[in-house]
């Protein structure tokens, strides 16, 4: 009877320690968040979309009819000029993607050179493009479509509405991940689909959003501008808000990345807004 | 013979002078017509290039302005080919907004860009 009591004391005294020691684990925990890093003055433009290809910063002066590629100081290296209000450009391998609003027709910049290419669609306000391997996503504004397009084949998703799968007004779009999404600008909230057109899901409608003009899609997040609300949301791939960045916004209305570097492009400010990606070590957990 | 290649040649001369001093646009500087709309609900880019777009349906339409911050736009078009209200009210409209007033004048509108 003592053997077992002494045994039992000794169960107790270990598992104490195991806990003890394992509740005050220094085993350190990373995360990542975006901090304020500066802002650059853009007055002698209106911008509104934003791309980066091959490394190269590239923005959509709507104001102006052009495309501007800037340096991270804001000095123009390049301008290409007569483009019909131009509004979220992207970019595909070396091409930059232009979509004219004023045109509703497409324009492909590469190498110093400028090509038309023909849609098998016709928009009524060319807001964005999308492109990956295989598809091309296109948004219409005034017909509150997007266009999923693969060769000659398109899927039209939305068509004027508030519920799931409607889009009242849509600026952006981007494919990734085998999925599209798509900024429903003026229902506030942004939605994804898969690449059959089938509705997936809705992200933001409760966070107030006053007008998600422009998002980026990397392989953990969601970046949404909210264009009066001057603020950029950070989702997860879940749709839970991990981040809300303020500082140093007037009417933001596109974003991109480029390494730990976010850039925010500021129609209202004339302005862009440079945020750096830092590791953040959480303490150690204590229960 | 002679007097027939002087006589050609200065009708020819008259034609020509006359065909260029005659000022080509004097008439239809002086004679248009200056607009401005009221629009609820002008938000983003989108919305200004959109009434844009919608507003270069008219005819012969130059000089199209929009103020996103103070809500309105302006425009001027030679007045014999100025809309009435009920068609700019149309195509603000079809852009998606509301015109509240349109103001037709002769006089330019001070706007600061």
């Amino acid at each position: 009877m003592r053997t077992y009591s002494i045994q039992f004391g000794r169960f107790v005294f270990f598992l104490a320690a195991w806990m003890l020691i394992g509740c005050n684990s220094t085993e350190k925990e990373v995360y990542y968040e975006w901090q304020f890093d500066k802002s650059i003055s853009l007055d002698t433009l209106g911008p509104v979309g934003i791309a980066i290809v091959s490394n190269r910063i590239w923005l959509a002066d709507v104001d102006h009819n052009r495309l501007v590629e800037i340096d991270t100081t804001g000095v123009i290296r390049e301008v290409v000029e007569n483009i019909g209000r131009p509004m979220h450009i992207s970019s595909y391998k070396d091409q930059l993607l232009i979509p004219s609003y004023a045109s509703d027709s497409l324009s492909v910049y590469a190498n110093y050179q400028r090509t038309k290419e023909a849609l098998p669609v016709k928009p009524d306000g060319f807001a964005g493009i999308s492109k990956n391997k295989d598809y091309m996503a296109v948004a219409d504004f005034y017909n509150h479509k997007v266009y999923l397009i693969k060769g000659q084949q398109v899927i039209t998703l939305g068509g004027e509405g508030h519920t799931d799968s409607k889009m009242y007004y849509p600026t952006d779009v981007q494919i990734a991940d085998d999925t599209l999404y798509v900024a429903d600008t003026y229902n506030n909230r942004i939605q994804t689909f898969d690449l059959k057109g089938n509705f997936l899901s809705v992200l933001g409608q409760d966070q107030k959003i006053r007008e998600a003009t422009g998002l980026k899609v990397t392989e953990e997040n969601i970046f949404v501008t909210d264009f009066s609300g001057k603020r950029v949301l950070v989702f997860d791939k879940k749709g839970v808000v991990k981040q809300v960045l303020t500082q140093s916004f007037d009417r933001p209305a596109d974003i991109e990345i480029l390494g730990d570097k976010l850039f925010v492009i500021n129609y209202g400010g004339k302005s862009l807004s440079i945020y750096k990606k830092v590791a953040i070590e959480k303490k150690p957990t204590k229960h | 013979m002679k007097t027939i290649i002087k006589f050609l040649s200065v009708v020819i001369l008259a034609i020509t002078v006359s065909g260029f001093t005659e000022p080509p646009h004097q008439d239809a500087l002086e004679n248009r017509t200056y607009v401005k709309l009221e629009v609820d609900g002008l938000t983003c880019p989108f919305c200004i290039y959109g009434l844009e777009k919608r507003l270069k349906e008219i005819p012969k339409i130059a000089d199209i302005y929009i103020d996103l911050d103070g809500g309105f736009a302006t425009f001027n078009v030679p007045s014999d080919a100025q809309p009435t209200e009920d068609e700019v009210r149309k195509l603000v409209k079809k852009a998606g907004f509301t015109a509240k007033k349109i103001v037709f004048s002769k006089e330019p509108f001070k706007t600061v860009r």
